[in-house]
């Protein structure tokens, strides 16, 4: 009987395999539903928290996000992602638009420039494309 | 003397035990819709099917399974860098990755990246990765999906079987006769298990997947990180030492498959999963003659000094078909002497070598397709 149950299950799994494989979309589908499957934040940019739409850009404000193993953490990030409605559009080139009550950016030539009250800054690592633009502006607790 | 397995050969017992092999092939790669979308896509899934098939043909007529088993694990390691590296390039124009690559999450998910998700999917119910959940190229839904699969059905076996980067060192510790550095501490072959803890905690504590972002070797033969500042030179500089020294030198060397045995913490992972696995390779203490060949020819220093396997075998097989007394092989956990050596090792030939074709079979088709696209 031992005998039996091991070499069947033996020859079962080469068929498991092979299910895997033939139905890996339903099973990847199915694995989706995992409560853990969801890209983190700090790599996602997090929820959209506004939108600003105009002739040119839709600028897509993100919830500010500091990510930690448990719980939150002290020094994080807000992302801005703007992509481009006219295609005919070279450079990113935005006046002032307010994050905030206390962040403005500007975008002069693909830089943006971020003021926070009275000390301005500039972001030094940019996503950018032919579609999209996105930045992370630091943010602390 | 009678053969050891039962297709040794017998061309038409052979031939028809590579039938069902051949079947899987050709529907696996058809997708049951024979139509190919170029010259270059037709012959490529011909080589590569006429390969395959042959290469199991030959393990079952000649009844080595080590010999031919690198063959294919090889080649379809060399085929998949080039198939990669061309669909990188067809898809964003560049094998380099860089921060608009990051922030779109468009990095293709690899298996190694599993051990260090874990502990944050567990804790904190994200996935610390910048990859594609369930769409396009090497999603991570997909990959997970795979490696679930080999670990509970395969085991360990996925680092000789299935791992598109095991090729590597696997054919490098085959380059010269003897090795140079004879003596290695098998002990070592734990490290992979300290790198296994290490990298898991600290991903988990940055959130970022540590191995990947400092010390993967085969970043130097898929995807780099685009030199932009210091640290991404620092970076390549580590992932290019890395590959010459454990994927090239001292596999030479030593004629083990060090980054794999030593370093890689999937290995450590894959290990975990030998105790739940169903196949083993087995010892007959009656038969062994104590020669310590399968000591010293063992690519992942998996054997113990009582010349049984240890939890990081690999079930490559190399003791199995070096073994001058016959004394190891392939055994279904459970079973009893009456199921025969030959009747387990066409079980999980069958077994393993359909996850090979399935799954390094695609990469190695995308290869070949690169390379007669160049050609014609």
């Amino acid at each position: 009987m031992k005998n039996f149950i091991a070499k069947f299950w033996a020859i079962l799994s080469i068929f498991l395999l092979l299910g895997s494989f033939m139905f890996g979309q339903q099973l990847q589908d199915l694995l989706m539903k995992a409560p853990f499957m969801h890209i983190d934040p700090s790599y996602s940019g997090g929820e959209i928290e506004n939108t600003i739409e105009s002739e040119c850009y839709t600028i897509n404000i993100h919830k500010k996000v500091f990510s930690a193993l448990i719980g939150e953490g002290s020094e994080g990030f807000r992302q801005i992602t703007i992509i481009k409605n006219d295609s005919t559009v070279n450079n990113y080139n935005i006046k002032t638009f307010a994050v905030d009550s206390l962040t403005m950016i500007k975008i002069v030539d693909n830089v943006p420039e971020v003021r926070k009250g009275v000390s301005s800054f500039t972001i030094h690592e940019i996503g950018i494309s032919d579609k999209k633009m996105i930045f992370r502006i630091q943010e602390k607790r | 003397m009678e053969n050891r397995y039962k297709t040794t050969g017998k061309i038409p017992r052979s031939i028809l035990a590579t039938l069902p092999m051949f079947l899987i092939i050709f529907i696996f790669s058809t997708q049951g819709n024979i139509a190919f979308e170029s010259t270059a896509d037709a012959l490529a899934w011909a080589v590569s099917t006429a390969f395959f098939t042959l290469i199991f043909f030959l393990m079952l007529y000649k009844g080595k399974t080590d010999k031919y088993r690198a063959i294919a694990f090889g080649a379809s390691a060399l085929l998949f860098v080039v198939g990669f590296m061309a669909n990188l390039i067809e898809i964003r124009g560049s094998i380099n990755y860089d921060t608009n690559t990051i922030y779109n999450c468009d990095i293709p998910f690899c298996h190694i990246v599993t051990t260090m998700v874990i502990i944050p999917a567990a804790i904190k119910q994200t996935i610390i990765f910048s990859g594609n959940l369930n769409e396009g190229f090497a999603s991570i839904a997909s990959m997970l999906v795979i490696v679930i699969a080999a670990a509970v059905l395969m085991g360990r076996a996925f680092c000789s079987w299935g791992c598109f980067y095991g090729g590597w060192d696997d054919m490098t510790s085959r380059i010269g006769k003897r090795p140079i550095i004879k003596k290695i501490n098998s002990s070592f072959k734990y490290f992979s298990f300290a790198m296994l803890i290490l990298m898991a905690l600290w991903s988990a504590e940055s959130l970022v997947p540590q191995y990947c972002n400092w010390l993967c070797p085969f970043k130097a033969v898929t995807e780099g990180e685009k030199i932009v500042d210091g640290v991404t030179l620092i970076k390549n500089i580590i992932f290019y030492t890395m590959f010459v020294a454990l994927v090239i030198v001292l596999p030479i060397l030593t004629k083990k498959r060090i980054q794999c045995a030593t370093f890689c913490p999937m290995g450590a992972l894959m290990s975990l999963f030998n105790k739940i696995n169903i196949f083993e390779i087995s010892l007959d203490k009656e038969k062994c003659i104590k020669c310590n060949k399968c000591i010293s020819k063992c690519q992942l220093m998996a054997m113990n000094k009582d010349h049984k396997p240890s939890i990081t075998c690999a079930k490559c097989a190399r003791c199995i078909d070096n073994c001058p007394s016959e004394a190891l092989n392939y055994r279904i956990k459970g079973t009893s002497a009456k199921v025969s050596a030959s009747t387990a090792r066409v079980i999980f030939l069958y077994l393993a070598y359909s996850f090979m074709v399935i799954f390094l079979g695609s990469c190695a088709r995308g290869g070949l397709e690169t390379i007669f696209k160049l050609i014609f």
